[in-house]
């Protein structure tokens, strides 16, 4: 297990979420896209320049900025 | 005998759930916009099919009942009966093939008490990706009716036609619910332990969808084909639609001799022929156009297409201050402005939010459409260059493009003097591909054609009744109330033609701002068209129809076009050279010449500062740049 953010998550590879470090109203929203803590996410590429980023998480695809990306703790199998 | 039916149902959901096909479904799609005095607030409405007493409502999407922006806002407030009456009941609407992500919403909407039915859209998807949904379960889990539903094909809908009719059976009152005061993390928990039972979801993504993703959303890939589709859109406008338009123009040209040969000569005729017809007709030609731009849209948005748009350009959006969902509201903008400014409300950050609406005006909407057809087919030649590409299209597209420009360096500029502040995350649902149903595009195209008409039939014939009056009065060489005499006098007609124009009241407004536009290269006659088009920007081509027909005679069929190219000034020079065209062109990309737009933004900011600024700045923009054009222009020998 290694802990890292999701900005820093390869392209390709899943993490579980640990701990979003955004203010409640927000992380509810994101929790309500289905980025919550204990959410597997995927991150399926980046756009050009690295931003935003193409997540798929719990059955649909949402895209988020790196600003964001870099608030939100992740844990990975390898 | 049947239970009283409930008089205010109010669809709700998250984005993309099919809740606008629910509605379709339930109402056969007779829609009419509500609009509530003091709110800022219009969504859509229509009878429910068989019952003139029952109103179904079409709320904006949103994630959850704690609402971020403006849009989810207004479903909120709905809901809670802030517009008036509350809903007697609630559809609460979800995607089958995503329900581990919306049941927490169904649980906080379901806690409110509020009588409700659950419509899971999407069935037939959940069991062609090996998902498994037990409704009569989950139905008992909810302890309120759960219809499962193929919203495009309309099956279960004579389903959740029956259930409408017994609301005894609304009330989530014996079921196992998490309570009203229950945390987020609490309800997802319920939602696991609830849906480990009766569901298990898609075994993966649409594979479909990944597939198409790997080459629309790649870095580079996906740039390229977002250029060539934005390019194939805007040929497309000007290569299918031209000879329909063509069309539609003769139709009211030989609508304009019929009814001028059946009536005597006179105001009437006159009025009828020079102000109605030729003003409104020279507007409605331009039906086929705004009809394919709206199909376009309907197409990119129902294909799922913008929502990878808006992921492509969000990097760009973002330089500039602004963010993916502001595409969504600017490329909206290029059918009108209106709904554009309108659609700023999905935006969650204010500053952003209103940066979009004061830019969004800059994007080439419908309405400038007839002003630049008229003006490329008159003065741009119509020869094609790499043996494809059509000149007057890339012409078309230049001005597409140059407006889109100017707004996100204006948005650049704007942002850069609002105050830094708490910035609101960006996020964006990317749907699965589809194929758009017939219907649903359908009705995006007859709401905004119809819209078009509709404006058409009001502002713009008002316009045009107005401006008779101002170019035909007072009256030159005859009695008033003897117009007759004037077409008469057969040898020296078309000098007095010329004269009624340029003496009129009209002539003498367009000659007082002379001064002020012949910089750009206008003349009087312009001028006039200018003044009229603040009104709306279509109306400039209804003006110059109307122009040309007093200073033409009745007599005169050519087309508009033709008779751009013929006028010349008093020393034999044509009053439209290339430079002027092209000047005016220009004009028309920058000015914010539209009351509904002004409008639009004083309703949508609480502020009248925001539309004299937007207006200012348009205004000052426009001058420059076609300053700016005609000189380049005549420098190069335009």
């Amino acid at each position: 297990m290694k802990a890292t953010l999701l900005s820093n998550l390869a392209s390709g590879t899943t993490g579980t979420v640990e701990s979003i470090d955004l203010d409640a109203r927000l992380s509810g929203r994101f929790a309500a896209l289905g980025i919550h803590d204990g959410a597997s996410v995927r991150l399926v590429r980046r756009a050009l320049f690295g931003c935003p980023l193409h997540l798929r998480v719990g059955g649909s695809e949402v895209a988020i900025r790196r600003t964001e990306a870099r608030r939100i703790s992740i844990r990975t199998a390898r | 005998m049947t239970a009283p039916r409930p008089s205010r149902i109010a669809l709700i959901g998250s984005p993309n759930s099919g809740k606008t096909s629910i509605f379709n479904q339930l109402t056969g799609m007779r829609r009419r916009v509500a609009n509530y005095p003091g709110v800022t607030v219009d969504f859509v409405e229509g009878e429910l099919r068989g019952a003139s007493d029952a109103v179904v409502v079409d709320l904006p999407g949103t994630y959850s009942l704690d609402a971020l922006s403006p849009d989810e806002d207004v479903t909120v407030t709905e809901l809670s009966g802030g517009h008036g009456a509350a809903p007697d009941l609630a559809l609460v609407v979800a995607d089958a093939t995503t329900l581990d992500r919306s049941m927490p919403f169904i649980a906080e909407v379901l806690a409110t008490g509020r009588p409700s039915i659950v419509v899971l859209t999407m069935i037939d998807e959940l069991k062609a990706r090996y998902g498994r949904l037990d409704i009569g379960r989950l139905h008992r889990r909810l302890g309120v009716p759960v219809v499962g539903v193929v919203g495009n094909r309309g099956l279960g809908v004579d389903d959740l036609l029956a259930q409408l009719e017994d609301p005894g059976k609304w009330h989530p009152s014996w079921a196992e619910l998490p309570e009203a005061g229950a945390d987020a993390a609490e309800r997802r928990a319920w939602a696991a332990r609830t849906l480990d039972e009766v569901y298990k979801a898609p075994r993966e993504m649409d594979p479909r969808t990944r597939r198409i993703d790997r080459v629309l959303l790649h870095p580079v890939l996906g740039l390229l084909v977002f250029a060539l589709v934005m390019t194939l859109f805007f040929q497309i406008i000007f290569t299918v639609a031209a000879p329909v338009q063509d069309l539609f123009e003769s139709g009211v040209l030989a609508l304009g001799e019929a009814v001028g040969g059946i009536l005597p000569d006179g105001h009437l005729r006159s009025f009828l022929v020079d102000g109605v017809i030729a003003g409104v007709g020279g507007v409605v030609v331009f039906v086929p156009q705004i009809a394919l731009l709206l199909l376009m849209i309907a197409l990119l948005e129902g294909t799922g297409y913008m929502a990878r748009a808006a992921f492509l350009i969000d990097r760009v959006m973002g330089w500039v201050g602004l963010e993916g969902r502001s595409f969504v509201a600017l490329l909206s903008s290029y059918a009108c402005a209106v709904p554009g400014i309108m659609a700023a409300r999905t935006v969650p950050d204010p500053r952003s939010r209103l940066a979009t609406i004061l830019v969004a005006p800059l994007m080439t909407c419908s309405a400038r459409l007839p002003v630049y057809t008229l003006l490329i087919a008159a003065f741009i030649p119509r020869s094609t260059v790499l043996g494809v590409l059509n000149v007057q299209g890339l012409v078309l597209l230049a001005l597409y493009v140059g407006g889109s420009l100017s707004a996100l360096i204006a948005a650049a500029f704007i942002r850069r003097g609002m105050r830094r502040g708490r910035t609101f995350p960006f996020y964006l649902e990317l749907p699965p591909y589809r194929v758009p149903t017939l219907r649903s595009v359908w009705s995006r195209v007859q709401v905004g054609v119809f819209g078009f008409m509709k404006k058409a039939g009001t502002v713009i014939l008002g316009s045009m009744v107005v401006l008779w009056f101002l170019l035909n009065f007072p009256q030159q060489g005859a009695e008033p109330d003897a117009g007759a005499e004037v077409a008469a006098q057969d040898g020296a007609q078309a000098s007095q033609r010329e004269t009624q124009a340029s003496l009129s009241y009209a002539g003498q407004l367009g000659r007082t701002i002379e001064p002020a536009i012949e910089p750009l290269g206008f003349d009087w006659k312009i001028g006039i068209g200018l003044i009229a088009s603040f009104a709306a920007r279509e109306v400039i081509v209804g003006t110059l129809a109307q122009i040309y027909a007093v200073e033409g005679g009745d007599e005169d069929t050519e087309g508009l076009v033709e008779q751009l190219r013929a006028d010349t000034r008093p020393d034999g020079t044509p009053v439209w050279s290339l430079a002027t065209a092209l000047s005016l062109l220009v004009f028309f990309v920058f000015a914010l010449q539209c009351v509904s737009t002004l409008a639009i933004i004083w309703k949508e900011t609480r502020a009248l500062r925001w539309p004299v600024f937007a207006f200012s700045y348009m205004l000052a923009l426009a001058w420059l740049a076609s300053f700016a054009t005609y000189r380049i222009a005549l420098a190069a020998g335009g």
